[in-house]
């Protein structure tokens, strides 16, 4: 009888190097989408440069 | 045996050669960090990828964009398109996973687990052998830690019967199932919207 062995979890140090990438990019984007959407709305400097950092 | 041979093969190819492009990458990055008129420099570099006529553009853009008027509204829609995407996509990587199998067992040696499907068939199979019961339906709910699972059922019955008696007898029915597999159960009883047709 052939028994099949499954491997169902993958390897831990490459699933948290992947989502880490992900995370600075979904941070980047949001950063982004903030700073652009508050240039377009024509919001006073000192408040983007605080949001800024 | 040749497919996995091929694909021994092709994973290492495939390590080799992210190895040798990262390793280029750092070569080429750190020959860059110099002044001169050199391929790789700094002011190479900014030849190369056209860096000034960007700065032009996006200086444009910018001023644009502050200006006001349709240019303005098309980036705050982005924006927000680009703060909704970020959000989401830090939902899919932080958000937990609801598990997809319920688990029967645990320990060193391995797992012993079900799929949430086999389970409810299972259940709807054993709620339906009861008399007072026309139709049975089920909704297994993997539990996220530890083993077992919610089951919901909802038995059909007759108006002429009870519906308590309906919900007990197929509680009872899946007693065993539910023992055995760790499941929470919560019978429900209901009369189909019209007679004969329950699904």
């Amino acid at each position: 009888m052939l028994r099949q062995r499954v491997r169902s979890r993958s390897f831990p140090l490459a699933r948290v190097g992947a989502n880490a990438v992900v995370v600075i990019f979904a941070l980047a984007l949001a950063w982004g989408g903030t700073m652009l959407t508050l240039l377009a709305l024509t919001v006073s400097p000192s408040t983007k440069h605080a949001m800024s950092g | 045996m040749m497919v996995l041979v091929a694909r021994g093969l092709a994973r290492l190819l495939a390590l080799l050669l992210t190895t040798v492009l990262a390793v280029a990458g750092l070569v080429v990055a750190v020959f860059s960090v110099q002044g001169g008129s050199a391929t790789l420099s700094l002011p190479g570099l900014v030849r190369t990828a056209r860096l000034d006529d960007l700065h032009a553009a996006v200086g444009g853009l910018l001023a644009d964009i502050q200006a006001g008027g349709a240019t303005a509204k098309v980036a705050a829609l982005t924006g927000a398109g680009a703060i909704v995407l970020g959000m989401l996509l830090l939902f899919g990587v932080l958000g937990r996973r609801r598990p997809r199998l319920v688990i029967i067992k645990a320990d060193a040696d391995g797992m012993i687990a079900a799929r949430p499907r086999a389970v409810g068939q299972a259940a709807i199979a054993l709620g339906e052998r009861s008399r007072d019961v026309l139709h049975v339906k089920a909704k297994t709910r993997p539990r996220r830690r530890g083993s077992g699972a919610r089951l919901r059922l909802t038995a059909y019955h007759a108006e002429s019967t009870d519906r308590a008696s309906a919900t007990a007898s197929s509680r009872s029915a899946v007693q065993g199932l539910a023992e055995s597999l760790s499941l929470r159960v919560r019978v429900r009883g209901r009369v189909p919207r019209r007679a004969g047709r329950v699904s």
